[in-house]
This record gives C-alpha cells, structure tokens and sequence, in this order.
C-alpha cells in the first residue's frame, strides 16, 4: 500500500471535462483505475467562460472520477490549451569554464539558465519548457556531459501562457481543495499517448482536434520541436453546419456526427440526408454534399494554418512518420484522407494505446490518457527536468492494464 | 483646411476650360442638412451647387447664401411638419416633381440629413428614389438621432436607414452620440456641432476636389462610382491628416481614429476602396506608396483599391487622407433596375399613404403567404442567394457574444465557406 502511487488528470476540454485516476503499483506499472467524464459548460473554444458553471462541472467529473477508483485525489495535473498559448524557440549558452575544456554540470546548467531567462512581458507565464537537443559547438548532441567544446548552447522550445487564462482554470480546481501538481500542455499530453518511440524519431506531426481548439505538436528526431494551437474545434465545424444548413444546433452537431465526412465527394450529390431522422415534424433533407463541402473547407483552412504556422520546419525537415491525428473530431470518417491530402503524407487516427479500457479509448481521450503519462515522467524525475524521451520509453511498457 | 476661397475659385475655374467639368449638388435635406449646408458656405469649388430643402421657411431663410426649395406650402404652410414623417412623406410624395426637377443635369448629388425627424427623412428617402429615376449618383451622409432623443425617433431613423441604403450608392451613418464623446466636458453645443461639421466638410471637399481636379494621380467621379459599385452595401468613410512630417504610421491612426469610421472592432474588411491624398507641394510619392499599401493591408482590400493624389499648393506641409470603402453584404439587394417600379417606394409609390396609420409606409411589403408551388417555381429559376445574414455578429452563430477569433486578421468563427465566399447548395 505504502508503495502505491495515485496520480490524477484533469482536462478541461471545450466539449467535455475528463478527470483520470491513475495507480502506479509497486512494479511501477500504471492502472487507470478511475474515471470521471462531465460534458462542459461554460466553455467557449477552450477558455473558461462562465466560471461557477465549469466549476460545477469539474467538481462532478472530480467526484465522479474519486468514487469509481475509490481513492480521493489531493492533486492533479492539469492540461492546457486555447488561444492564448504561444510558443517560442529559446536558445541560451554558456562557455565551458574547465581548462580542460569538459563540459561539465555547472556548465549545463548555466546554458539552461541563460535560456530560460528570456523574460516574458506582463501578465504571461511560462507553462513548459520542452528540451530539445544541446549544441556543443554549434554540433548537435544528445547529451553534452563529458563532450569536449568550448562553448555550450541549451534549447527549449516553451510555451508561455496568459496568466489570467490560467489561474481560472487554477482557481476552479483549488476550489474543490485539490492542488494542481504541474499544468502540462495538452498537444504534448495527446502526443505521448497516441505515438510511438519510432514516429517521433523519424519525426511526425500530431494534430489533436478538440471541441474548441485544435493542438498540434511536431516531433523531429524525438524532439517536440513546435507546438501550437489554432482557436477551431469541432464546434466550428457544427456552428458552420448550423449556419450552412439552417439547422438548430443540437441538430448540426448530431448530422456532424451521423452523417459528417471529411471529403465532399462528386458522389454525394446525388444523396440528401435528413435532419432529424424520425421524420418528424420540421424534419428535412439536407443535401449531403453541401454538409460535406462546408466540414471539409473548414478542415482544409485549418490544415492549412497549421502548415502556415509550421512554415519552413516542414519543408526543411519533412514529417517522415507522417500525420497523426487525435482528439474528438478524429472521429470524423474521412479525416484521415483528408490530412494526406493537405499535409502530403501518410495520415491516421491515433487512439489511446492498447490496454485502456474500452470507454477510454476513443481519439477524444487521449490527451487526459496521455496526462497521465507525462505525470509519471513527473513523479519520476521528482523536481529533475522532465526529459521526455528517456522516461517514455519506459511508459510504453507500462501501459497493460 | 484653411484654404482661402478666391484661390481655390481660380484652381477650379482654370480647369473648367479645358473639360466639361461634372455637377456636383450638395444638398442639405430639412433642419441639421442645412445647418451642414450653412457651415460649407465659403468653402468650397466653384462649380459645386449648394441647396437647401426643407418644409419650414423659417429654418430654410437660416441657411444663407444658398439655393433654397421649399417644400409643401399646400400642406404644412411653410411652417414645418412637427416631426411627423407621415406628413412630411405625404409633402414630399406631393412634390416629386419638384425633386425631380433639382436633379436635372446632376452626375452627383451628396445629401446630408438629421435623421428621426419628418421633413429630412422623408426628403432623403424621396430624394434617393428621385435620383435612382433620373439615374444620378447618390452619396448620403445621414445622422443618426441622440440616443437621449427618444425610441420612437431612433426606431424612424433606423427604419428610413434600412430603407434608403439600397436605394443609393454610399450611405454614411452618422451617430449623434459620437458628438457626446467630443472634447471636454465644457466643450459648448455649438463646437461640437461645429467639430462633427469639420469631417464631414473635409470628406465632402476631397471628393469634391478630387472629382473636379486633375490630380497627380488623378480619380475621377468613375472611380468614386466603381469603389461604391452600385446601390446597397455599406459604405466605409473616414477622413484624416496631419502634418507633412509626421510619420505614415500617425496619418493612418488619425484616420482610423476618425469617428466617421464606424470600426466596430478589430479589422474591417473591405470590397472596394478608395483613397485620396491631398497634400503639399513636398508630398512625396514614397510617402504616398506607403500610405496606400498599408491602408490596402488594414482593410485587407489588395484586389480592388483605387488612390488618387493630389498637389494643393496651400496646404503647404499639410496632408490629407480621405478614405472611401465599399462592403457588399451579401444580403445586397440588387440595384433596382431603370423601371423603378416596385422597390424603390415600396409602399408609397402605389397608394397614399393612410394619414392615421402610423407604422404604414415603413411596414416591409411581404406577401402573408406564399404559397408552395410559387416556391418551387424560384428554385428552377434563377439561383437563390442562399445567406441573409445581416451583421458581422450574425455571421457566428454560437459564438455571437464571445471575443472575436482573430487569426491573421480573419474571424475564425465565421464559417471559413463564407469568408471564401464558397457557394453551398442547401
């Protein structure tokens, strides 16, 4: 009992609120033994709107996600997103100061430093620093300690986010008298769960499309070297269908998901489809291919600027393991097809790992899956920098249940 | 600004040998248009006929040096129409002829209105259906009422505005309210009026100068016509300027801080726009380029930007921006044809209009029910517009009351089929 570890994930998502319970056993295998999933409110494109309705929200994912394992949680950790995160590539380095020229710790640790002391301006904090490989010399190195250079460099690529933005989300949980452990960015979470070791290595992009926000995040030689977020989610897509269609909005969402597809094909023309489905009264048909036309300009304009954001990495550097896609809207048939046409390469779904229960283990689950990961990593490394490769590796084992 | 009249009399007269020059009217529609008429007395080319219209012999003897009609001796004796519409529609629908009869060798009539009250809303509207006959250009610069002015007033001027705008080729609206928020607490009735007065003067003597007078770059009364395109949309007008030396990026904030500029906020887009530059002998070309580009890149309008400049040897250092920009909202409703039949006086131009019925003439004339074989018939027809959306607000659907989705300058939460104008068949 003394050895067992509870960890929990809250993701306060645009659409849902997913809270998981994860037991780390002796044997350090990881046991999702709870979970809580409460659909949002209060929520616009993945920043809190109304406070009291989403606090109420969490606290009966929380509660629910407490009972089911069994346990009661006094911390979380916490996914991020929205609009008003903002990467940037910081680069710090330091001489190394030994005569011999070894690089030793002090002279890692000052590269880091200098790195992390770009200071943000008023009101933003910073949220993840993600490593990525040292220059010794200007030659990339995996690990620096005892190379021989004379001059060090640290690189991070960190996200920094609106202080405001978070200490909502921050205040909604402390209410409940839960502390939140660590706020980790949600592109990366996803990312952990739905990639493997080789596709991060050979380089991929993973593209998270939520309720209100879609997330990417680019791996290169197991380095997230990019993230970001694009404020449209699938409520975009249900708000244009809306629009499009005429049709109320509990309407547009449920023909988004019985009759959506990514592709609008010469075929569907020919099909209608109707609103409702009973044939009841103000039911109508709707034409297929404008439905599919609308989903799939909306799905191409994003694509498209997550290209744009990319901009020369992608030509430069390619995504060799091609595109992986996550979140809810991963559920739209046809997506798949759609993302190797824009990105011109090879293009899935990525679902949680094998081994999570069944409810868990659609597309939309795998940022909160992925938290739990990343919050073993954090365990672990126990106020050490958290290095994502090294601590992953070892995840994938982990995850039987 | 401080041009003195006599010199600027000589520019234009020299120019009047050479071409044709095209007739301008200025005209000032009941109370507040001709208080504006009044306040452009000396200050304006030669060759630009004034005129005051009004039912009130009183208000209309104020105006000054200018051509004065009165309207509806019959009916009102000279002695105004207490605010009320109905007589006033009923004066002017009395008098189309008249109206008819100013507009005789105009190219372009700019009309300038208080609106909410009688005689000026009611002239507008029958001076936009006047000039849609006689197939005149028409730029409306109408103000809207004080909010503390009432409902009832507010509700007219919202109803004519709606009315009036697909009737002419630019209409500016202009909110009283704004006046409130002029200068200082102290500042006196009289200069406000007399600083909203200031704008509309200088836009009205750019287009004016610019239509006129052969520019460096020069923009004539087509261009003004292409940028506004045709009857309906809505019309993007601001003036700014400054000194010649400050810099490109304080001209742009002064015309985008002009209040003619009704920005709700963030970006505006437009389909057509058109600026004018007048400056100094020392204006310089990179200057000019600059201006323009950026301009082009606020409004995002790359495609279809028109810009003239001009030299006016008075204004020394001084440089002034005028800004004219169309939207075409995709609700326009197309220019009435020749034969102005049905759309252009709805109501009024069939029957006379009920004296008691208060909401009469501004009731739109639907048809109580359509009948579903008429439906099928438009659908084999010609193609239905398919969107009615009104505001930019209403084009977000569930997102309407959260912050604005700024990407790259573009709302995300508009749909992306019509921000790329995508036609869907529903």
């Amino acid at each position: 009992m003394s050895n067992r570890k509870i960890l929990g994930a809250v993701e306060i998502g645009t659409s849902k609120i997913a809270v998981l319970v994860g037991e780390l056993d002796e044997d350090d295998m990881l046991n999702i033994i709870g979970h809580g999933v409460c659909s949002s409110s209060g929520i616009r494109k993945g920043a809190i709107f109304q406070l009291k309705d989403v606090s109420d929200c969490v606290q009966n994912a929380i509660i629910t996600a407490e009972q089911s394992a069994g346990v009661s949680l006094s911390e979380v950790f916490l996914a991020q997103t929205g609009a008003h995160l903002q990467g940037r590539f910081l680069k710090g380095g330091a001489n190394v100061s030994a005569a011999d020229r070894v690089i030793r710790h002090g002279d890692i640790e000052r590269a880091q430093k200098d790195a992390k002391s770009f200071s943000l301006e008023g009101g933003r904090v910073y949220v993840n620093h993600i490593r990525n490989p040292f220059l010794v010399d200007g030659q990339t190195v995996e690990e620096p300690l005892g190379r021989i250079g004379s001059r060090i460099e640290a690189c991070y690529w960190s996200v920094d986010a609106s202080q405001r933005v978070l200490s909502d989300q921050m205040r909604v949980i402390n209410g409940i008298d839960i502390n939140v452990r660590d706020v980790i960015l949600s592109s990366s979470a996803s990312a952990a769960a739905v990639t493997s070791e080789v596709e991060k290595d050979t380089g991929c992009l993973v593209i998270d499309i939520g309720g209100g926000t879609t997330d990417f995040v680019l791996y290169h030689s197991g380095y997230i070297v990019r993230t970001g977020v694009i404020p449209v989610g699938g409520d975009h897509l249900t708000n244009d269908l809306s629009m499009g269609l005429r049709l109320a909005r509990r309407l547009a969402e449920d023909f988004k998901l019985r009759h959506g597809h990514a592709i609008a094909r010469k075929e569907d023309r020919a099909h209608r489809a109707w609103a409702v489905g009973d044939r009841s009264v103000g039911d109508r048909e709707c034409s297929l291919y404008a439905a599919r036309k609308i989903i799939e300009e909306r799905l191409r304009e994003t694509f498209f600027f997550i290209q744009n954001e990319l901009g020369d990495f992608l030509q430069s550097r390619g995504i060799g393991a091609g595109v992986v896609l996550t979140g809810g809207t991963a559920n739209l048939p046809g997506i798949a097809d759609l993302a190797e046409k824009c990105f011109n390469a090879p293009a899935r779904t990525g679902r949680p790992p094998q081994g999570v229960k069944s409810s868990l283990a659609g597309p939309e689950y795998s940022t909160c899956v992925g938290l739990l990961t990343y919050a073993i990593g954090a365990d672990e490394a126990e106020g050490q920098e958290t290095e994502a490769p090294r601590f992953l590796r070892k995840i994938r084992s982990l995850f039987n249940l | 600004m401080e041009i003195s009249n006599s010199e600027m009399v000589e520019h234009a007269e020299t120019l009047q040998e050479t071409e044709p020059s095209c007739s301008i009217l200025l005209a000032g529609l009941g109370g507040a248009g001709g208080n504006i008429i009044k306040a452009f007395a000396n200050r304006l080319p030669q060759g630009v006929r004034t005129c005051a219209l009004n039912t009130d012999a009183k208000a209309l003897e104020a105006c000054g040096e200018v051509e004065r009609v009165l309207f509806g001796k019959k009916i009102t004796r000279g002695m105004g129409t207490g605010g009320s519409v109905d007589t006033a529609l009923q004066v002017v629908e009395d008098e189309r002829p008249q109206l008819d009869k100013l507009l005789g060798g105009v190219d372009l009539v700019i009309s300038f209105t208080g609106l909410g009250g009688g005689a000026g809303t009611a002239l507008l509207d029958g001076l936009a259906s006047a000039a849609v006959r006689a197939d005149v250009a028409h730029l409306a610069f109408a103000i809207q009422p004080f909010t503390f002015e009432g409902k009832a007033r507010a509700e007219v001027a919202e109803t004519f505005l709606g009315k009036v705008r697909n009737k002419v080729h630019g209409l500016v609206a202009l909110p009283n309210d704004l006046i409130l928020q002029l200068g200082d607490e102290d500042l006196s009735a009289e200069d406000a009026f007399a600083e909203a007065n200031r704008w509309i003067i200088q836009a009205v003597r750019s287009i004016c100068l610019m239509i006129q007078t052969a520019g460096l770059i020069n923009q004539d009364l087509q261009s003004l016509l292409a940028t506004l395109n045709e009857r309906g949309g809505r019309t993007l007008f601001a003036v700014g300027g400054g000194a010649g030396t400050s810099s490109v990026a304080d001209l742009l904030q002064s015309l985008i801080d002009c209040p003619l500029l009704e920005v709700a906020d963030g970006k505006l887009r437009c389909d057509q726009l058109l600026v004018q530059i007048t400056g100094g002998k020392r204006l310089g070309l990179a200057k000019v380029n600059q201006i323009i580009s950026r301009l082009g890149d606020y409004f995002e309008c790359r495609e279809d930007i028109r810009f003239g400049a001009s030299i006016d040897a008075q204004m020394e250092d001084a440089i002034d921006i005028t800004l004219i920009g169309k939207i075409d909202l995709r609700t326009r409703v197309h220019a009435p044809s020749d034969d102005t039949g049905t759309l252009n006086l709805g109501v009024l131009d069939h029957q006379e209009p009920a004296p008691k019925g208060a909401n009469e003439p501004t009731r739109p004339d639907r048809p109580v029910y359509t009948s579903k074989l008429s439906r099928k018939e438009r659908k084999e027809g010609t193609q239905q517009e398919e969107f009615e959306f009104l505001s930019a607000e209403a084009q977000r659907g569930l997102f309407e009351k959260t912050e604005r989705n700024l990407y790259q300058g573009e709302d995300l939460d508009v749909p992306t089929f019509l921000r790329k104008g995508i036609q869907i068949k529903a």
